[in-house]
């Protein structure tokens, strides 16, 4: 882990009423590391999230950042930012207008807004839309502009929920790139997505939550060698609806039905097992419109560890 | 954090010219109907419309018509043909406030009384007033006939001799010809009027400026108040909670904003009925402007408290609809509160409305003092001080939900 400990919750649960949103989570988060939490909706994430900025207070269990904690002290939260998922952004308001409020609003000076403004701007790359309303902006800006509010503090922590939803590739490429701009300056960074790729091309490490429980932490590709192997996803996708001789035709071929009626997985690990598949599906005269190889993806990897967890 | 929440509100709103409207053009506006509406109902201006039939076509019934037809706060739709059922069809149908029935001479009861009013139960007060009115125009116009009454009614007991009577009805027959000549009352009657105000100072219009400008600083402040749901479903709370900077700052702030606009839409109503009306708040601009003050206060604490309960945009425009126009009716901004029944009026003073009306009121009568207005506005800053806390406790609160 680079650095040292910027935040950490040990042993944490988090219950509203008689849910428990939170069961005995540990985490910790280095300085200068992108740290991606990965779950279904319902897993927790903004929960933590919350945690973490002592906006909800903990049932039981022990949250400090910068070895503080949140929810009682207000210093942490001097030093981490939180970029929400919704463009917590005033529409009618231009770029520079809503950095300079929300400049004000996080406690800055006067003299310090302008320069701080212009470093956001400079940093999230928005200067040349700097006069034109949110409610104006494409996704892809609104997004930076969202990010742009964060940094005015120059927070030592970033929280970023779901920060490319909605986005086109190229803007976020763009934001991927900020992100890394920031961890390079010493910025720590924890977002939640629901992206595998994001989280593969952006964080050191990844956590993986289920059901309030952090079920995997670690490097993505250690995680998904370790589950996985160098197993590979085969997708059938079938012409028509199996008829129930088929289905036992396709089940002592290997394959599996998926939540999709005209589409069969297995996983295999051989590079010719797709081929040898493809050969007897055609002696059994069972007609399909494509056969593909799939690396694993986040809805494989949930669906792995909910069946692990029973 | 204060100034920058302020900022954010003062923008908005430069920037919406539907709030723009609502906030500055709307409320003088509706300012002016509401007071030429109740200057002409309940003021010096008040002209019943009647209709008259003369069925009994006596020399008295005749000189009443004519009176009736030159009282200038009257008009008059008189038909010389026209029969009691046309009278009644007018008043049912709406084209004339009451009907009068002249159905036996004035002089005499044999078949019952000899003027017979018809009223709208819609209009039921035209009657009582058109009642006020026949007994002042009768004394001062037609006092013979006014005086015959009590002729009859002495004479019944036995108190004046024929002789007595005979010169009586001479003086009153010369009186009568006098009087269709000069209609000016002859003697000082037993009652007279004066205003406590001095006149053409638009006392009876600065209520409604105060009822009316009470009403659109709580629509307004709602409007303005909306933005805490806004920005609670834009995720900036989210965003600020995150921060260490206490959320108390970013409501100090709406409610400064608010505060503010409110005192320019009183300047703006209030300049309204100076131009129209002759309301002159500059004479007392120093209580004038603390009860603004104190009255965009509480209107602006009610606001931000409505909307600190509300999860939805939706949801607050119609709570506050449904508050504001309660509050607005009971407190006496729609009616005046002298029209209320006691009950009513009762409850009217557990709103700011009523409140405010009495502020503005004592504020703007000649050599009134501080102490006259400090119930008022202790009430008034009370009820913003408890909004917001409300409001704060509620924002508090949602912060650990």
């Amino acid at each position: 882990m680079p650095g040292g400990i910027v935040a950490a919750l040990s042993d944490v649960h988090v219950s509203f009423g008689a849910r428990a949103a939170l069961k005995g989570l540990n985490l910790s988060l280095g300085q200068g590391e992108i740290f991606a939490l990965l779950g279904r909706n319902g897993s927790g994430k903004t929960t933590l999230m919350r945690a973490l900025t002592g906006q909800i207070r903990v049932t039981s269990g022990e949250v400090r950042v910068f070895a503080k904690d949140p929810g009682r002290e207000a210093q942490p939260r001097r030093l981490m930012s939180l970029v929400p998922q919704d463009i917590a952004l005033y529409p009618r308001l231009t770029v520079r207008e809503n950095l300079e409020v929300m400049g004000g609003m996080a406690g800055l000076s006067r003299h310090e807004i302008p320069q701080r403004v212009e470093q956001a701007m400079a940093v999230t790359r928005v200067e040349n839309r700097q006069h034109d309303l949110i409610e104006h902006l494409s996704g892809g800006y609104k997004r930076r502009a969202n990010i742009a509010a964060a940094l005015l503090t120059q927070p030592k922590l970033l929280l970023l929920d779901e920060p490319t939803v909605g986005v086109d590739v190229e803007a976020r490429l763009a934001l991927h790139q900020t992100l890394r701009d920031l961890r390079e300056g010493g910025t720590s960074i924890l977002l939640t997505t629901h992206d595998l790729d994001e989280a593969r091309a952006l964080s050191d490490r990844v956590g993986i939550l289920a059901s309030g429980r952090l079920a995997e932490t670690g490097p993505i590709g250690e995680i998904l060698r370790r589950m996985f192997g160098d197993s590979r996803e085969i997708v059938v996708g079938l012409s028509r609806e199996p008829t129930e001789p088929m289905e036992a035709i396709l089940k002592e071929l290997g394959l599996a039905p998926t939540a999709n009626p005209l589409a069969w997985n297995s996983w295999s690990a051989e590079v010719g097992s797709l081929g040898r598949l493809e050969t007897a599906l055609e002696q059994h005269g069972i007609d399909i419109h494509e056969i593909r190889l799939r690396e694993p993806g986040l809805e494989q990897v949930l669906t792995r560890i909910e069946g692990d967890q029973g | 954090m204060i100034f920058p929440s302020a900022r954010v509100m003062l923008l908005s709103l430069l920037r919406d010219r539907g709030a723009l409207a609502m906030a500055f053009v709307l409320p003088p506006l509706i300012f002016l109907i509401f007071a030429a509406i109740f200057t002409g109902s309940s003021g010096d201006q008040l002209r019943l419309h009647i209709g008259v039939a003369d069925l009994a076509r006596t020399p008295a019934t005749s000189r009443l018509v004519q009176v009736l037809l030159q009282e200038p706060t009257l008009r008059v739709t008189f038909n010389d043909a026209a029969g009691a059922d046309d009278v009644r069809s007018l008043v049912k149908n709406g084209s004339v406030d009451l009907g009068i029935i002249l159905r036996g001479d004035l002089n005499g009861r044999e078949a019952g009384a000899p003027v017979l009013l018809v009223t709208h139960e819609a209009r039921a007060i035209a009657g009582a007033i058109m009642a006020g009115h026949l007994q002042r125009l009768l004394s001062v116009h037609m006092p013979d006939v006014a005086f015959a009454q009590v002729l009859a009614d002495l004479e019944a007991i036995g108190g004046i001799t024929s002789e007595q009577r005979a010169w009586i009805d001479q003086v009153f027959r010369e009186k009568a010809t006098d009087a269709q000549t000069d209609p000016r009352p002859r003697s000082v009657g037993l009652i007279a009027t004066e205003s406590a105000l001095p006149a053409t100072a638009g006392w009876a219009v600065s209520y409604y400026a105060g009822a009316v400008a009470v009403m659109f600083l709580l629509l307004a402040g709602i409007q303005g108040a909306i933005s805490l749901i806004e920005e609670r479903r834009l995720g900036v709370y989210d965003r600020l909670l995150a921060g260490p900077r206490p959320i108390a700052g970013i409501i100090a702030g709406k409610f400064l904003f608010l505060v503010v606009q409110g005192t320019l839409q009183a300047v703006l109503v209030f300049t309204a009925a100076s131009i129209f009306y002759g309301v002159n708040f500059i004479a007392s601009f120093g209580l004038w402007l603390i009860t603004t003050l104190v009255v965009a206060a509480a209107t602006s604490g009610l606001a931000l408290s409505l909307c600190a309960i509300c999860s939805s945009r939706q949801q607050a425009q119609v709570l506050s609809t449904f508050v504001v126009l309660i509050i607005s009716a009971a407190g006496g901004s729609m009616v005046p509160r002298f029209f209320m029944p006691p009950w009513l009026q009762a409850l009217g003073w557990w709103t700011p409305n009523a409140w405010s009306i009495q502020a503005y009121s004592s504020a703007l009568t000649p050599g009134s003092s501080v102490s006259s207005l400090v119930t008022a506005w202790g009430i008034l800053m009370a009820m913003a001080a408890g909004a917001l806390l409300f409001t704060l406790c509620v924002s508090l609160r949602r912060r650990s939900i």
